[in-house]
């Protein structure tokens, strides 16, 4: 009985549906996390009376055969990259990226990781570094002593020094743009990795129009839309049912044969 | 003598096919840009004698049900809904195929193409490479990419003379030998989606009349058995 294997894609699409959307609602409070998506295709189809098919001598032709789809694939599960609200915290080291910009991070084992979750703290060695601890490119070292430190628009570090009135610049922030954001690998911790797909990283100094500016004392929280996830959730559980639905009716319809005398 | 047998199995595989065009809709209630499948039978007609005719069924055809889904907003800019009865043109290695599934990105070359990665066609069926800053891309109703108030392609929007003719390649492309014609009509819009046209109170009644009309065929089966079984009974009481 073929609906009984076609329901039985359906239902495992509406289960990835519904895996999505709890890993979306799991981090609705995650700083710089991207919404995901999941993109459904539609299976083979089965000709069972071929389109354009000869019916006659003289050359007609089937106009619209009988073709019968086997199912549902999942396609993509795509993150969206809008921006998400941008929430004051008070911290001179939290950086939100306005713009398509991503941050940059030297991952421990050499290669670079890419974020957009600007929460940064100081390294026993006095380096700018992430919340588990990697430095963030090209490596700003803070002096101990200093007391203010600021970070503009186009990610120039400033400090100043107790005693001194002038500010000293140690050092100024970077970015990547990728062509195709979406193409990026998610590693966990917040963490992307260049793909073929994504393009290779166009690095850049904030401030222009590509990799937007910076702001300081702010986090960017996730664009998770409460709302959207709900109904989304809705009707990937509805969807599910009615898949369910539908092998109860094959094995109805199976039951019956077996009845036969 | 078995023509009724014969007749109702011809009805219970045609049934039986039908659920599986029904199970597909359903499964595929939540994929972008899906149209649902109609089935319909004809009658197969046999002279039984010189009175009776009989009529088989037989599968005739399915054809996409060719109402519109709604457009469902996603925030993506290379996300593309089509209203209207126009169709997408993309390239793929087979040839030209056409979709109403709008979601694209570009691939490493700033190529405008599907998530398969086949290139999605301009009106002069070519590729569309569009310029490396391109995050304030917006697309006007007829298709027209710009930048900036600067152009930078057109999508195809193809229209067929019976779109109910279009051959399924799954993956969401439709092939078709026809040339399609410019869908004047057709209203593109960025940052939403075409949800499936797919009923699930439709989808749910049919599949219900098709379990239905499943076992009243087989009632019509056993009645034929019973008939024929108390046929040979009175024959062997007469003898008697």
């Amino acid at each position: 009985m073929r609906a009984l294997n076609v329901a039985a894609t359906g239902m495992m699409a509406q289960q990835l549906f519904l895996e999505t959307i709890s890993n979306n609602i799991a981090n609705m409070t995650t700083t710089g996390y991207k919404r995901r998506r999941p993109e459904f295709q539609d299976l083979l189809y089965q000709s069972e009376r071929r389109i354009g098919a000869k019916t006659s001598d003289s050359g007609t032709v089937v106009p619209a055969g009988v073709q019968i789809g086997l199912g549902v694939k999942p396609a993509a599960v795509y993150r969206l990259h809008e921006q998400g609200d941008l929430q004051g915290t008070s911290n001179p080291l939290d950086i939100a990226v306005q713009g398509d910009g991503f941050f940059i991070v030297d991952l421990p084992d050499g290669d670079l990781a890419y974020t957009r979750s600007g929460h940064f703290q100081r390294s026993n060695e006095s380096l700018l570094v992430t919340a588990d601890g990697y430095t963030v490119s090209p490596g700003i070292t803070i002096p101990e002593e200093a007391i203010d430190i600021t970070i503009n628009a186009e990610g120039v570090v400033e400090i100043k020094l107790q005693g001194e009135v002038d500010t000293i610049e140690v050092g100024r922030l970077e970015l990547a743009t990728f062509v195709n954001p979406a193409g990026l690998e998610a590693v966990g911790n917040n963490l992307l990795l260049e793909t073929t797909a994504s393009g290779p990283a166009n690095i850049d100094t904030p401030g222009n129009e590509q990799t937007g500016t910076l702001l300081q004392g702010f986090v960017e929280s996730s664009n998770v839309d409460p709302v959207t996830e709900m109904t989304m959730m809705i009707t990937a559980q509805r969807a599910y049912e009615l898949n369910s639905k539908v092998i109860t009716a094959s094995d109805e319809m199976m039951a019956s044969v077996t009845r036969l005398r | 003598m078995d023509a009724p047998s014969y007749v109702a199995l011809s009805r219970q595989l045609g049934l039986e096919r039908q659920l599986a065009v029904i199970a597909n809709n359903i499964a595929n209630a939540n994929t972008t840009g899906y149209l649902a499948d109609d089935m319909s039978f004809e009658a197969v007609r046999q002279r039984a004698s010189r009175r009776v005719e009989v009529a088989y069924v037989q599968d005739l055809t399915v054809r996409p049900d060719l109402t519109e889904g709604e457009l469902v907003g996603t925030g993506g800019i290379f996300d593309f809904g089509i209203a209207g009865d126009g169709f997408f043109a993309v390239e793929t290695p087979g040839g030209t195929r056409y979709t109403r599934a709008g979601h694209f990105r570009l691939d490493e070359d700033n190529q405008l193409v599907t998530w398969d990665g086949h290139p999605v066609l301009d009106t002069g069926d070519a590729p569309i490479v569009l310029p490396a800053d391109n995050s304030r891309l917006q697309v006007a109703g007829d298709g027209t990419l710009s930048i900036d108030d600067e152009v930078v392609g057109q999508m195809q929007r193809a229209r067929f003379a019976d779109p109910g003719l279009l051959e399924r390649e799954g993956a969401m492309l439709f092939r078709s030998d026809e040339r399609p014609t410019a869908a004047t009509d057709a209203q593109v819009s960025q940052g939403m989606l075409e949800a499936s046209n797919v009923e699930p109170v439709l989808a749910m009644t049919a599949m219900l009349e098709t379990t239905r009309a499943f076992e009243a065929t087989q009632k019509l089966i056993e009645a034929q058995h019973d008939l024929t079984r108390q046929a040979v009974e009175r024959l062997l009481d007469t003898k008697s």
